[in-house]
């Protein structure tokens, strides 16, 4: 495998276990999926949508968000926000995101 | 039909029927989305290529359909191993008898380059058929083992494990993984054997020459069973049949329960009187003795002596799964009653 692809390859990896805490934090609000993949991607995070959708169906399946389908103009969408199961957990991952990133710090050579 | 919805329904021909309506709606909402972005971005309409590009970007029907769903597996990886360990040994069995039977072929009949030629290729084509439909069965028994297992390994992880447990007494309900797996192939090679290969149990020839028990007729092959058994067949492979259930069962629940465990009683006690019936009833030996002498030009005394033993074996058989399926009968019963709560008798003032 050529550098380049192993690098690709990691960083994707990478990004893949950050996006679970990145959605939570933008559904705040309610989001429709396109509108949600358009608000990561302006902050610097490009999710594809074979990611993006099926990671919102389980995060639904497992009760961290909540969705409603609404019939708006110009077509139906269904949107995503997060739950009470959602807010609950929310805090305490931030915080061991914070955690994980200083760990990183101190481990990472400039 | 646009392209749209063609390209939405062929995402939706891999998708589960429960789920494929609403993963569609929103596909479509999504795509249609894009297209607004796009020419807005563009500033012009939508047109044909422009819908291509975003099916384009949003990727291979068939991937965009398995990225909804948990990986699918007929095998999966804590099976896998010894789904591996077992087609090696059949297959080391497959040509080690395809070796035997060509060796003892060629030792007993008149050799020529043609005729060794000949019997290779037979043996090579039985080689490859067997080997095809061991490696399909194998693999059919496997899928449904893995199968009968996924909710237990589901659950797996979500107790805590205690290295406590290595330290306590066994639990004599709890039911290993091998057990159950170990019946089932059992049953399902009998159910094979005694309904489509019943030639397997017989004596067979090689030639005029050369005779052996059990590996698969070449020329002359006399069966060893009677039409008496095969008469009982029908409520064997009842048994049989009930028996992969029951074993089925275990593998989900891993534990035995009353329902199970009464089951089981039922089981083992018609296997009790179909024995005692096979045994008391007309012989289930097929084979007499001036027939096999005149087939094995053996004579008739050694073919008598042989007929005996054959009978005695089946006898000893039957009385074994008779001794040993009552001694599991009151095992069982014994473990039903002591599994009752005792009451506790408060002590009268």
């Amino acid at each position: 495998m050529a550098n380049s692809e192993l690098f690709e390859n990691t960083i994707l990896e990478l990004r893949r276990g950050v996006i679970v805490l990145a959605v939570l934090n933008q559904l705040d609000y309610e989001q429709y999926g396109y509108s949600l993949l358009k608000l990561l991607a302006d902050q610097g995070l490009d999710v594809d949508q074979g990611t993006l959708y099926p990671l919102l169906r389980r995060l639904e399946t497992q009760g961290l968000l909540q969705s409603v389908w609404k019939i708006e103009e110009p077509r139906p969408r269904r949107y995503y926000v997060i739950s009470r199961k959602g807010r609950e957990l929310l805090p305490r991952l931030n915080e061991a995101w914070n955690n994980i990133v200083a760990m990183m710090t101190k481990m990472v050579k400039e | 039909m646009n392209m749209i919805d063609k390209y939405v329904a062929e995402i939706g021909k891999n998708l589960p029927r429960k789920m494929r309506a609403d993963i569609e709606s929103e596909i479509r909402s999504t795509l249609q989305d894009m297209l607004d972005d796009r020419s807005k971005q563009e500033s012009r309409p939508v047109d044909d290529d422009m819908i291509k590009a975003v099916i384009t970007d949003y990727g291979n029907p068939e991937k965009v359909a398995a990225s909804y769903m948990p990986a699918r597996y007929l095998i999966g990886p804590h099976l896998y191993p010894i789904f591996m360990l077992v087609l090696k040994i059949v297959f080391t069995v497959l040509i080690v008898l395809g070796v035997v039977g060509l060796v003892i072929l060629a030792s007993t009949s008149h050799f020529t380059p043609q005729s060794f030629l000949e019997m290779t290729g037979k043996t090579f084509v039985q080689f490859y058929t067997g080997a095809i439909s061991a490696f399909g069965n194998i693999v059919i028994i496997f899928a449904i083992i893995d199968w009968a297992m996924r909710s237990e390994k589901e659950n797996e992880g979500q107790e805590t494990w205690n290295p406590d447990k290595l330290l306590s007494a066994p639990d004599p309900d709890e039911v290993g993984m091998w057990g159950p797996i170990g019946n089932i192939f059992f049953s399902i090679i009998v159910i094979l054997i005694f309904n489509f290969y019943p030639q397997v149990i017989g004596i067979n020839f090689a030639s005029d020459f050369g005779w052996f028990l059990g590996v698969g007729g070449y020329v002359v092959s006399i069966p060893l069973l009677s039409d008496t058994f095969f008469s009982y067949l029908p409520w064997l492979n009842l048994l049989w049949g009930l028996n992969i259930i029951l074993n089925l069962v275990l593998l989900r629940r891993r534990h035995w329960q009353p329902t199970t465990r009464w089951f089981a009683i039922g089981m083992e006690l018609a296997g009790v009187v179909l024995a005692i019936m096979m045994l008391t009833g007309p012989s289930l030996v097929g084979i007499t003795a001036p027939e096999l002498a005149r087939a094995a030009h053996m004579p008739i005394e050694a073919a008598g002596v042989l007929v005996t033993m054959i009978n005695q074996l089946v006898t000893i058989l039957l009385l074994l799964i008779i001794i040993l399926n009552s001694i599991d009968i009151v095992k069982s019963i014994y473990r039903l009653v002591r599994k009752k709560p005792t009451q506790v008798i408060p002590a009268q003032p």
